[in-house]
């Protein structure tokens, strides 16, 4: 009698297999991931799922409305829109294109969800260098044609008499010695300094600069006025 | 392959490990690709490449170093497993002969498969995805005949 033996090998190569379709699908599935996340789209995996009520930062927030003179800033964030005039015998490098803002006395120009850095003072715009969905300079739009955002830089500073910024500024703290008048919910407290050390912290809201006035609308957490009077408020 | 004067000892090829390699590459390429033309990265993306491309690394090299073969002049080694080691020896005079397998995509790559032989058993021991398989024979083929000639 013919004894036959059969080895069993199939089911590691199945083993075998199993585990280089895991591998595989695995693999599809990261690539994908990537390519969505850096070609296609916002993608915010955490804000999708955490998403809670602002109710209760507003709760503990001060309504908050100054025109004061122009503080020396420097922002960095993200800015929906913001929009200035002015010129400057210098070019706005926008991609890889450049426009000389020389030939107009006032250039108005607009960008579009802004991320990057904004530094100002009194007289002029010293540093604008980020990227911006769209940038519209005297009513004609310049976007890049590849890519979703276009990096922006000034050559040299910008002489302005206009800058408005969207509404969800955000400065961790200002400090300085101003002049002017500040409003604290909705005018219920309302405070004229004259050259006073004024610090507000954490303001969120808009901030607009024409007529060489500073003018915040928004949040804030706390006010400090030190000179004449002495004002202290924190929610 | 380490080749002394008497021993060679081989590992796993790491061509077949080609496949992950290149989806390796294709990651890197990908994000490189997105730096390049001016895209944003998000961090969670590279985090989860990042993991990607080490753990995939970790398990092929640990893999490759779960096996290692040898040949020595009296006898092929077939060790598996890292920190719990399983060993077999075969002494090369019971070796009857080694033949070699390998598939169309192997002989391209020039690696491949050798199973040795004994005169008692049908298929004692398979020597499995080294690099240039037919040296591997060769050499063993040499050491078996040398063997044999040394106990006769």
């Amino acid at each position: 009698m013919e004894i036959e033996y059969i080895k069993k090998e199939h089911g590691r190569h199945r083993s075998n297999h199993h585990w280089k379709f895991l591998v595989f699908v695995i693999f599809l599935g990261v690539f994908s991931f990537v390519i969505y996340t850096s070609f296609y789209g916002d993608f915010d995996f955490t804000g999708n799922i955490i998403q809670g009520s602002d109710s209760s930062q507003e709760e503990k927030s001060i309504q908050f409305q100054a025109d004061l003179t122009i503080p020396q800033l420097s922002i960095e964030g993200n800015f929906d829109r913001i929009e200035l005039r002015g010129n400057s015998g210098s070019f706005l490098q926008v991609g890889d294109q450049r426009f000389y803002l020389g030939n107009v006395t006032n250039n108005y120009i607009t960008l579009n969800e802004y991320d990057g850095e904004i530094a100002f003072n009194e007289e002029k715009i010293s540093v604008i260098e980020g990227k911006a969905t769209g940038v519209i300079i005297n009513g004609i739009l310049v976007t890049s044609q590849t890519k979703e955002t276009t990096k922006i830089t000034f050559e040299n500073s910008l002489s302005y008499d206009l800058l408005e910024m969207g509404n969800e500024v955000s400065i961790k703290k200002i400090s300085y010695v101003t002049s002017g008048l500040i409003n604290v919910e909705d005018g219920k407290n309302a405070f004229v300094v004259n050259e006073e050390q004024v610090t507000i912290n954490d303001f969120k809201g808009s901030i607009q600069i024409s007529n060489k006035k500073f003018r915040l609308d928004g949040q804030i957490s706390d006010l400090e006025i030190l000179g004449n009077k002495n004002v202290n408020i924190k929610v | 392959m380490k080749k002394g004067f008497d021993k060679l000892s081989v590992r796993n090829s790491r061509k077949i490990y080609l496949i992950v390699y290149l989806m390796i590459l294709a990651l890197v390429i990908s994000i490189a690709v997105a730096k390049i033309s001016g895209r944003e990265i998000d961090e969670l993306t590279l985090k989860v490449v990042g993991v990607f491309l080490i753990l995939a690394i970790f398990f092929t090299e640990s893999h490759r170093l779960n096996t290692y073969y040898e040949v020595n002049p009296h006898s092929i080694i077939a060790s598996k497993g890292i920190f719990s080691r399983t060993t077999r020896r075969l002494d090369l005079v019971a070796i009857s002969d080694a033949n070699l397998r390998q598939n169309l995509w192997e002989r391209m790559l020039n690696y491949g498969d050798v199973g040795v032989r004994t005169f008692s058993d049908d298929s004692a021991m398979v020597i499995k995805k080294i690099n240039n398989p037919s040296m591997f024979v060769d050499f063993l083929e040499a050491k078996t005949r040398r063997a044999k000639s040394q106990r006769n």
